[in-house]
């Protein structure tokens, strides 16, 4: 059954189950990412080479939505260093203590219409979204990627409303994977990410108001030095190569 | 083995713990007793359709058929009434399950509970009955849907000596006019004696014995049959016996606590009837007489004392038993 | 009812210390809960159309879940109680699964089955263009999924334990298998019935991850309380933590209510 692979990653989305590596090595430092989920295939590129410049070290990379992993830093659960999707959560996660220092933004993601390989509702543009018969997804619109698609929805003026509101970008992504839905508003990157498995079509006014991704210490990081060469390789030339290759932008 | 068409009841188990046939005829009670785990309750089961067997009535084939299309009533050693149920609704179960209305079913259901002298726990739900007066519920739902068999499965054995007294009583009264047939799985002595025409005895999972319940206490096949059915049966009222005995109640004694005179005994037993020896069965080295008179009695003596006494059949002598050897009927069997 | 115990001197401390700590664990998240709740805010917060839309949202699909959890439960619980049929212990083991199975999991089965492009689902859109995911009718397909095996198994219990003996003097007096059902049966069994849709209730009204994976996540339609909960989590843990006690005074509520008017007071 070729459609259950992407049923099971719908549950891995909704679960929250992300690739939380756990292998213990020798390493005698480690390094401890709290990501928003759609940097998941960047983060573990730049993690395997952050490891092999810095040989002992080991990063172990935790994704979940921005809300949720800023709402740990502020319980100060273990993690070093906090990448949000957007700014809001970032701040929230300051004004609560989670993290340390000044948050430095790193990229720009910009919402992307996605639609299923072979188009069945034959979307053309956002406006398609008002036709009958057409199911859309959204992020919930308590998380950075379902305001961001309120904000765009009310701007070009469409009228029908998402048929889900999913808790993350992952979950709309992977019911647009699997066909349970005509088309989702999900980030660039995304599309990028799930290798022609869906087309993305440009929203009209996503560039003039992108997505911004923000890092942070966390104050209850256990190596701030780590941390803060965690910050520099992702915001210097090689970071900045491996989120472009993965659809971000980084002239922020 | 030909298909039986015969009138009444005929009922065939065939397993391995089990063979057996017992005909009753129409109008009469057959009482099948026998040891513990002889197959009794399979046997009425059987012919209830609860156990597999072969029952035919009336020459009709009731093999195939399940329980509710058989015209059976049933009463089982637990009243096994319903207990969410009240008295009346139990009694017109079986009567509204035949498609009766509710409303019919219920003024029938109140008539039986008057004739069985229980008309005012009509609303009582089964748990407020003492055990006698659920056993005659259950015994009015039996006989409410006028079944043509009944299958009476140890009814007494879970009652006191009063209750069984009276619901033996009442059963006896409906017995005398029913022209169905009845089934009676007991072992007691005293229903077999009190309420059946015929005695089945079932040993060792084949009939041992047919015969009256006379014929059987004068020549008794087994050892079984012999303790079972050899005791003298007497109504309470007849006898003098240590204690009270409430009226209606049977009082037991055994042949061996007899004694036989030729003249009236002048001894301290104040229990003697005179009789006339009817006969005398030798078994064992015991001899069994049977003396008819006001009543039936059986004696167990020596061959020794019938021949210093000449107690051959036509001979008149006396019978007289210790009050101390009277036993009144006690709940359950022994 | 219950017999008072024969006196065989105090219980055992270890057994009383274990259960004791047993108790405890339970409770104390519980109370954690009503201290953590935002005492100031608690009123806005459930008194919120969003709120009350999901609270009643819950509680009508899990009535009508229990509701169809009796009308298919009832004949199953039957028929694996009563009826010899062979691969009896297959039936019952697969009505087990739902029961060990995460929640998740019985959402992405249910969108095999029933999704666009599930195996019902797609000839179904296809020949009547009609769908059941984001429908309401997805979250009561959800609940019923989870609820039902709940119901069964606890019936079925409650089944066997009425004697059979009673059935035997039922279909002496004339009375069919159906009549037997109606009329002996199923009032014999009315405590475990009453109990079975009591637990499926509450298992809907809890029901968040098949609901979630399976019907969606959208206000007024499909998201019930408890996914109101989680999505309130992503933004506002007071809030969160508002609804969880609206769905927990409710539990407690309607068991207490049902379980004195039920069982009566014990």
């Amino acid at each position: 059954m070729k459609k259950l692979i992407p049923l099971v990653l719908i549950a891995l989305a909704v679960t929250g189950c992300g690739s939380d590596d756990t292998t213990k090595g020798s390493a005698d430092r480690t390094l401890t990412v709290l990501a928003a989920s759609s940097l998941t295939g960047t983060f573990t590129q730049l993690a395997q080479t952050f490891e092999q410049r810095n040989a002992g070290v080991h990063v172990k990379l935790v994704f979940d939505s921005s809300a949720t992993l800023a709402q740990q830093t502020i319980e100060h659960a273990p993690g070093d260093v906090l990448a949000t999707a957007d700014q809001k959560t970032m701040d929230d996660a300051k004004t609560g203590g989670g993290v340390d220092g000044d948050p430095k933004q790193f990229a720009t993601n910009v919402l992307t219409l996605a639609v299923p390989s072979g188009n069945p509702a034959h979307i053309a543009t956002l406006k398609d979204l008002d036709k009958d018969g057409v199911d859309y997804l959204t992020c919930v619109t308590t998380a950075p990627c379902g305001a961001a698609a309120q904000k765009l929805l009310a701007g070009n003026g469409i009228m029908r409303k998402p048929v889900s509101e999913e808790v993350d970008v992952k979950a709309v992504l992977a019911k647009v994977v699997a066909g349970e839905a005509d088309a989702g508003l999900v980030y660039a990157t995304d599309v990028t990410a799930s290798q022609g498995k869906v087309t993305g079509l440009e929203v009209p006014g996503a560039a003039d108001s992108p997505n911004t991704y923000w890092v942070a210490v966390a104050a209850n990081a256990k190596d701030d030095a780590l941390a803060a060469q965690w910050i520099d390789f992702l915001t210097g030339g090689e970071g900045k190569a491996v989120l472009e290759a993965a659809g971000f932008g980084t002239a922020g | 083995m030909g298909r039986p068409v015969s009138r009444g009841l005929a009922v065939t188990v065939d397993l391995p713990r089990l063979r057996a046939e017992v005909r009753v005829r129409p109008g009469s009670t057959v009482a099948v007793v026998g040891p513990n785990g002889a197959g009794k309750t399979t046997l009425v089961e059987a012919a209830a359709g609860t156990a597999p067997g072969r029952t035919s009535y009336d020459g009709e084939d009731w093999s195939g058929l399940p329980p509710y299309r058989r015209s059976v009533g049933m009463v089982f050693q637990e009243h096994l009434l319903f207990p969410h149920l009240d008295a009346r609704d139990n009694v017109a179960f079986g009567l509204q399950a035949r498609g009766v209305r509710r409303h019919g079913a219920r003024r029938t259901a109140e008539r039986w509970l008057s004739r069985i002298g229980l008309p005012d726990v009509a609303r009582q739900r089964p748990a407020a009955l003492s055990g006698g007066q659920a056993q005659r519920v259950a015994l009015a739902r039996a006989l409410a849907t006028q079944p043509r068999v009944l299958l009476l499965d140890e009814p007494f054995a879970a009652l006191d000596v009063a209750a069984g007294a009276q619901l033996r009583l009442l059963l006896a009264a409906h017995l005398r006019d029913f022209e169905g047939v009845t089934l009676l799985v007991t072992h007691d002595a005293i229903d077999a004696r009190a309420l059946a025409d015929e005695v089945v005895v079932l040993e060792h999972g084949t009939v041992a014995q047919v015969g009256t319940p006379a014929e059987i206490a004068e020549a008794p096949a087994t050892a079984h049959a012999a303790r079972l059915l050899g005791l003298n049966v007497l109504a309470a009222e007849e006898v003098v016996v240590p204690g009270h005995a409430p009226p209606g109640t049977l009082v037991t004694f055994a042949p061996s606590a007899v004694t036989l005179t030729v003249d009236e005994p002048a001894g301290s037993a104040r229990n003697r009837w005179q009789g006339v020896v009817h006969t005398a069965v030798e078994r064992d080295g015991i001899v069994r007489v049977h003396l008819r008179g006001a009543h039936d009695l059986y004696a167990d003596v020596t061959p020794a004392a019938v021949d210093d006494l000449g107690l051959e059949p036509g001979r008149a002598a006396w019978a007289s038993v210790k009050a101390t050897e009277v036993t009144v009927l006690a709940d359950g069997p022994t | 009812m219950v017999d008072a115990p024969p006196r065989l001197g105090p219980p055992p401390t270890r057994l009383v210390l274990a259960g004791a700590v047993a108790a405890a664990f339970l409770l104390l998240p519980l109370v954690a809960l009503v201290v953590a709740a935002p005492w100031d805010r608690l009123w806005s917060i459930v008194s919120a159309d969003s709120a009350r839309e999901a609270l009643w949202l819950s509680l009508w699909t899990s009535t009508i879940a229990a509701g169809l959890c009796l009308l298919a439960g009832l004949p199953l619980a039957w028929l694996l109680a009563r009826v010899a049929f062979p691969g009896r212990r297959l039936v019952r083991a697969l009505v087990t699964v739902p029961l060990v199975l995460p929640p998740v999991v019985a959402g992405v089965a249910l969108l095999s089955a029933f999704g666009r492009t599930g195996m019902i689902g797609q000839p179904l859109r296809e020949a009547f263009g009609t769908q059941i995911p984001y429908t309401t009718v997805a979250v009561i397909l959800a609940h019923t999924f989870v609820a039902l095996p709940f119901f069964v198994l606890s019936l079925e219990g409650a089944l066997r334990a009425t004697p059979l003996r009673l059935e035997s003097a039922a279909a002496t007096l004339g009375a069919t298998r159906w009549t037997t059902f109606r009329r002996v049966t199923l009032p014999l069994a009315a405590p475990g019935l009453a109990a079975g849709l009591v637990l499926a209730w509450a298992r809907s009204l809890g029901e968040f991850g098949a609901t979630i994976t399976f019907a969606g996540n959208y206000p007024g339609t499909t998201r019930t309380l408890p996914l109101d909960v989680y999505t309130a989590l992503q933004a506002d843990r007071d809030a969160a933590v508002a609804l969880s006690l609206v769905l927990l005074v409710v539990c407690v509520l309607v068991l207490v209510t049902l379980r004195e008017r039920w069982w009566g007071v014990r």
